[in-house]
């Protein structure tokens, strides 16, 4: 059977942290959110540590914003050193079990997500689920969001068109 | 500094390229081709990518020229860095070394195109033994094999992947090396190897140092254990038939040791996304992950919810692991047309049938004058028809697996439908094409048309509309002596010639049919030839005449008929003289 939510490794982060295992019963949030997950969230849009997303449930639309509260610098700078020697182009499982290993958490308490705000618990878990599908398709999103300001580390022998100067640019 | 000839190394085409920053035609000072390169230039105060028209020169050429050359006040900042840096590495402007790459997002900085540069040149100095000249594109894909221990060459068909893997074997002259491929591609790496590799031996016996053992993959999974040694370039060809993970040609493949690890293949994903996690675990095995996690992370995000992230992460994850060039890529340095000779072995069935045709021909004997031309004339059809396929001489059965010639077509036109090629395959005989068509659909699952001479011509109209239109499958096949002249296919970039005819000017008036004006794609003509037959002495008559125009008949059919038995015979036999 496919799994839907948590294919990768960092991507199954934070669906433990949705849905912890320490959890006993039924609850109904998720129960709601899964399912919403799957056809009333439209696409994320990230900016940084943010996250807005519009959920729609019997046929109102709900504006859902989060936010991913990044790593201090502590935690930065052992996930750089974690990160070290990873395909910074496609993270792997390994790269989340170093991460893991150097005791820095990939993903947060979604209870940290939107403190303060009056969405409802349902709605914040849906756009969770649907951040776990993006997660799971491009797992750098993971590190982005934790590390909104961050490089990470990078292939030296690339160069990013938007950091090709103009100025020299013919020599 | 902007205007100016500016000179930036291509990477992926191992070569130079020439243009000119405002766009204006580009005067080369060494001989090279038109083309277009995707190059990240200054546009207003931010770099984008941009298709840039310009000139390639081969990595050689340039490089003694610049070698040569003195600096002079009229060069570019590029031109003058590459002038300097020819004689000592220095500081490159970005529009030395400014190709973006496959991701489209980069730029490789000056040191990774500098070492991939002295790469290159390393790769044509030691491949001293290869009797011809890479193209750039295939001396990219060189160096890029050689980086790699196992990797996946996906390059569209008739761009020289056997080329480039017996050059990459010539880099290691000092080790045994081994082609795994269907029964009907063995003699053609047999006649490639002796072409443009005569240093490497090609040997049915023991391996040794430069030696090139070519077996087919029935024989692999027969003999496995023969195979179980360590070799320097092991290459599984047609790598497609292997997808299959429960089959024990692809176990037998697998557990092949090898320094470096080749699956080629024009359809690395003939029929899904699972197809590649396959030929990668032949070849890289873990490097996709588990079958289930590709599949949950990647098949089905792709194939169900049409996800560009997943696609667009697959893309990066295998990028180091499939080099895939298409025709439409390279076309600057491909020739306009290009005629590719498939040599194809009979099967068992074919050489008992035409072993049997000859002896009962002689045995009866072929009369005198008139009834003698007529009964040679007969021999030599019954030989093409048996050449062609059993069933059309007679036979019953099914298809399948009973024709080099058909195996070896059906390898092709699954590729060419999976690359989207439109194709195009002749025949003498309206039989055969019936049998071609029959054989796609159950084989391959596609429809092709069959245009030939017992159609009304309101019908060939609707099919030559409908194929030029881009309906159906993209392969039509034809009857030489209907097709002839006075259509335009020019969808088609390729054509299959199935059985040969005596007279050149016959096949290449039908390859007209699509290298002819509207045409402004390269062309590839493929002749399958029935190895060791009565189709060696037509090539071999084609080749004389194409060199020497106006000869028109000598060598042919015609001479055929004037021959005495003994001679006949000679020319006719199975390996005769040719």
């Amino acid at each position: 059977m496919t799994r839907e939510f948590g294919v990768t490794a960092f991507g199954r982060a934070w669906l433990r942290r949705i849905e912890p295992v320490t959890v006993t019963g039924v609850d109904r949030d998720l129960v709601r959110a899964r399912s919403l997950a799957r056809r009333g969230v439209g696409d994320p849009v990230v900016d940084g540590s943010r996250v807005r997303a519009t959920v729609t449930e019997r046929g109102r639309e709900h504006a859902v914003a989060l936010a991913v509260p990044a790593w201090d610098a502590r935690e930065r700078a052992l996930a750089d050193r974690a990160l070290a020697g990873h395909d910074p182009g496609d993270p792997s499982d390994e790269a989340a079990a170093a991460l893991a290993a150097a005791g820095v958490g990939i993903a947060p308490d979604p209870a940290e997500l939107a403190p303060g705000s009056e969405v409802r618990r349902a709605h914040l878990l849906a756009v969770c689920y649907r951040l776990v599908r993006c997660i799971d398709e491009d797992p750098r999103l993971a590190i982005a969001l934790r590390a909104p300001d961050g490089r990470g580390p990078r292939d030296p022998d690339l160069i990013p068109l938007a950091e090709v100067g103009t100025a020299g640019f013919y020599g | 500094m902007s205007a100016g000839l500016q000179l930036t190394y291509l990477p992926d085409h191992a070569c130079w390229f020439f243009w000119r920053p405002d766009g204006s035609p580009v005067r080369s000072p060494l001989p090279g081709a038109a083309a277009t390169a995707t190059l990240a230039v200054p546009d207003g105060d931010r770099t984008a990518a941009r298709e840039v028209d310009g000139v390639e020169v081969a990595v050689d050429t340039g490089w003694e020229w610049l070698a040569g050359r003195a600096p002079s006040p009229g060069d570019s900042g590029a031109l003058a860095a590459w002038t300097r840096g020819v004689r000592a590495p220095g500081p490159l402007p970005p529009a030395a070394h400014c190709a973006v790459t496959a991701d489209g997002g980069h730029i490789r900085s000056a040191l990774a195109t500098l070492r991939l540069l002295d790469r290159d040149r390393r790769v044509l100095e030691e491949l001293a033994g290869f009797d011809g000249r890479l193209r750039g594109y295939q001396l990219a894909g060189v160096r890029w094999l050689r980086a790699r221990p196992g990797a996946i060459l996906a390059d569209d068909m008739g761009l020289g992947k056997t080329v480039q893997a017996l050059a990459l074997m010539l880099l290691y002259p000092d080790r045994p090396h081994l082609v795994v491929c269907p029964t009907s591609v063995t003699a053609n790496w047999e006649r490639e190897a002796a072409r443009y590799a005569p240093d490497l031996a090609v040997t049915d016996g023991p391996p040794g140092p430069g030696t090139l053992t070519v077996v087919s993959y029935t024989r692999l999974r027969l003999d496995s254990d023969r195979y179980d040694r360590d070799w320097g370039v092991a290459v599984l060809d047609e790598a497609q038939q292997i997808k299959n993970p429960r089959t024990l040609a692809h176990r037998a493949a697998r557990r092949l040791r090898a320094d470096h690890r080749v699956a080629m293949t024009g359809t690395p994903v003939e029929n899904g996304l699972s197809d590649l996690w396959a030929l990668a675990e032949v070849v890289a095995p873990g490097r996709l992950g588990t079958r289930r996690a590709f599949h949950d992370r990647f098949v089905a995000p792709i194939s169900r919810r049409g996800s560009a992230a997943a696609a667009a992460r697959l893309a990066a994850r295998t990028r180091d692991l499939v080099l895939r060039r298409t025709k439409a890529e390279v076309a600057a340095e491909l020739p306009a047309r290009e005629h590719v000779d498939l040599p194809c072995p009979l099967t068992e069935e074919q050489q008992c049938m035409y072993g049997h045709a000859l002896d009962e021909a002689f045995g009866r004997g072929f009369g005198s004058g008139a009834t003698r031309r007529g009964n040679v004339l007969a021999l030599l059809t019954r030989l093409g028809q048996i050449c062609n396929h059993p069933v059309q001489a007679g036979s019953q059965g099914p298809l399948a697996g009973r024709s080099g010639k058909l195996d070896r077509l059906t390898d092709m036109l699954g590729e060419a439908v999976a690359a989207g090629t439109g194709c195009l395959v002749f025949t003498r005989y309206t039989a055969m094409g019936r049998l071609i068509v029959s054989h796609l659909a159950d084989a391959l699952g596609i429809g092709a048309p069959f245009l030939h001479g017992g159609l009304t011509s309101g019908a060939r109209d609707r099919i030559v509309r409908d194929y030029q239109e881009g309906k159906g499958s993209g392969v039509l096949v034809l009857s030489l002596r209907a097709a002839g002249f006075g259509i335009t296919l020019t969808r088609a970039t390729t054509v299959v010639h199935y059985d040969r005819w005596w007279n050149p000017a016959v096949e290449d008036q039908a390859s007209d049919r699509v290298h002819r004006i509207g045409q402004d794609r390269p062309v590839t003509v493929y002749a399958l030839r029935a190895a060791g037959t009565l189709e060696d002495r037509i090539a071999a008559v084609h080749g004389h005449k194409r060199g020497l125009a106006g000869a028109l008949t000598r060598g042919g059919e015609a001479e055929l008929l004037t021959l005495p038995d003994a001679e006949l015979y000679e020319v006719l036999r199975p390996g005769g003289r040719r």
